[in-house]
């Protein structure tokens, strides 16, 4: 009980107090990209949450052969790079043997969604806090979720934006990242924290 | 001047692009994350700044040079490898700044192995350009995040903290600067700013811009 406990709480940890986009800023550049994409965000979200859960399951046993050297803020992103190249091949030939119909359009779009600041950041996080097994599958999923989420709202704010009168200078990435800033801000004060002074 | 020096100018000059026009964070929205994260200070912005420029110009390079030969399976798989491995040389570099420059800076710098150029400019273009091309290309693009990451860097410490590449000289600081939502507004307006000055400057929309006005 205790562990399926542990892995739901780190799961919604993940998910809402430290989400990936608005508290740790990782994978900025593919929400903006879905963001316009309502349809392909579930899609992107399992695929995220696919090769975080198998990375973070083969990865696990030889984490600690590398974190307790003096080199591990190199060795241990290296590590998980490798690991993500090994999934990335599974899935690559899998596809390509089981769904040939989808092949054309996964195919293509494999290499961004495995290869992702969001995917090797929910795997270095937990890496760099020592979290166990379960803590470490429940809060990569937590962050895929997170993600499916955070880019959810931002894709309806930036539509409700091209309503809005926005100044010349600042209209496309200047007020997106802008939004995106007041959203974080937002998500900071509603889990309770409070601004340092 | 000779056809193959009028070449090299040429492709010079439109790469120098990438240091402000068509720079790829302000003006592209790459690698937003690692800077409104991690880019809290200078040192940080130019820990990252280091990292960027190993990872990017030799994977543009090679898929330059190797990847229309590859197999398709293979290329990313490379490209990744030669990312992973850059991360080495970035790393002992970035080491000489600071002995503790990893526990501030933290995971930001490995995740620019797997950032959108390495990844997706890599496949899409670099692949179809001539090797000098792509070489240009990497040096101006890890030079327009340099400017855009020791810019934001230096800013952030000076108001987060009062000081400037770990030499404090001001009291009155502003702690909140380093949290990462302040990461996301102060870039906004840089990308802002861009767009003022371009307009002030009467120069054209660079035609990255118009693809990622289609996404945002």
């Amino acid at each position: 009980m205790t562990y399926i406990a542990q892995f739901f709480s780190m799961m919604l940890t993940a998910l809402f107090i430290e989400n990936i986009i608005f508290t740790r800023a990782l994978g900025t550049s593919w929400m903006f990209y879905l963001a316009k994409r309502p349809k392909e965000i579930v899609r992107y979200t399992l695929i995220l949450m696919g090769v975080v859960t198998l990375s973070g399951i083969i990865g696990y046993p030889f984490r600690s052969l590398v974190y307790e050297n003096e080199h591990r803020h190199m060795l241990v992103p290296m590590l998980y790079i490798g690991v993500m190249i090994i999934v990335y091949i599974a899935a690559y030939f899998f596809i390509k043997k089981v769904f040939p119909g989808e092949f054309e359009y996964l195919g293509t779009t494999l290499g961004a969604a495995v290869f992702n600041c969001a995917a090797l950041g929910s795997l270095l996080v937990p890496v760099g806090e020592r979290l166990d097994f379960l803590s470490t599958i429940g809060y990569g999923i937590g962050t895929s979720l997170g993600f499916g989420l955070a880019v959810a709202i931002m894709g309806y704010g930036l539509s409700r934006l091209e309503y809005c009168h926005v100044p010349k200078v600042f209209k496309g990435i200047p007020i997106a990242l802008i939004y995106l800033g007041l959203l974080s801000l937002a998500f900071y004060g509603l889990i309770g924290h409070q601004l340092p002074t | 001047m000779s056809e193959k020096a009028k070449n090299l100018s040429a492709e010079v000059k439109e790469s120098l692009g990438y240091l402000f026009f068509k720079n790829p964070v302000l003006v592209t929205g790459l690698v937003i994350g690692q800077l409104a994260a991690g880019d809290t200070t200078l040192q940080n912005g130019a820990a990252l700044s280091v990292a960027y420029f190993f990872i990017v110009v030799p994977v543009l390079v090679f898929a330059s040079a190797f990847g229309r030969k590859l197999p398709k399976w293979s290329k990313l798989v490379c490209y990744m490898i030669i990312s992973a491995l850059m991360l080495v040389p970035s790393y002992l570099i970035c080491e000489g700044f600071s002995a503790t420059i990893f526990d501030s800076v933290g995971i930001y710098p490995a995740l620019l192995a797997v950032s959108t150029v390495p990844v997706v400019y890599s496949e899409k273009f670099a692949e179809n350009q001539s090797l000098s091309k792509a070489f240009f290309n990497g040096i101006f693009l890890a030079l327009g995040f340099a400017l855009t990451a020791l810019f934001l860097g230096a800013a952030r410490e000076f108001f987060g903290s009062g000081s400037l590449w770990g030499y404090k000289f001001a009291e009155a600081s502003f702690p909140a600067v380093k949290l990462p939502f302040w990461g996301f507004i102060l870039l906004g307006f840089m990308a802002a700013g861009v767009n003022g000055i371009r307009e002030i400057a009467k120069k054209p929309e660079p035609e990255v811009f118009k693809d990622r006005e289609e996404k945002v």
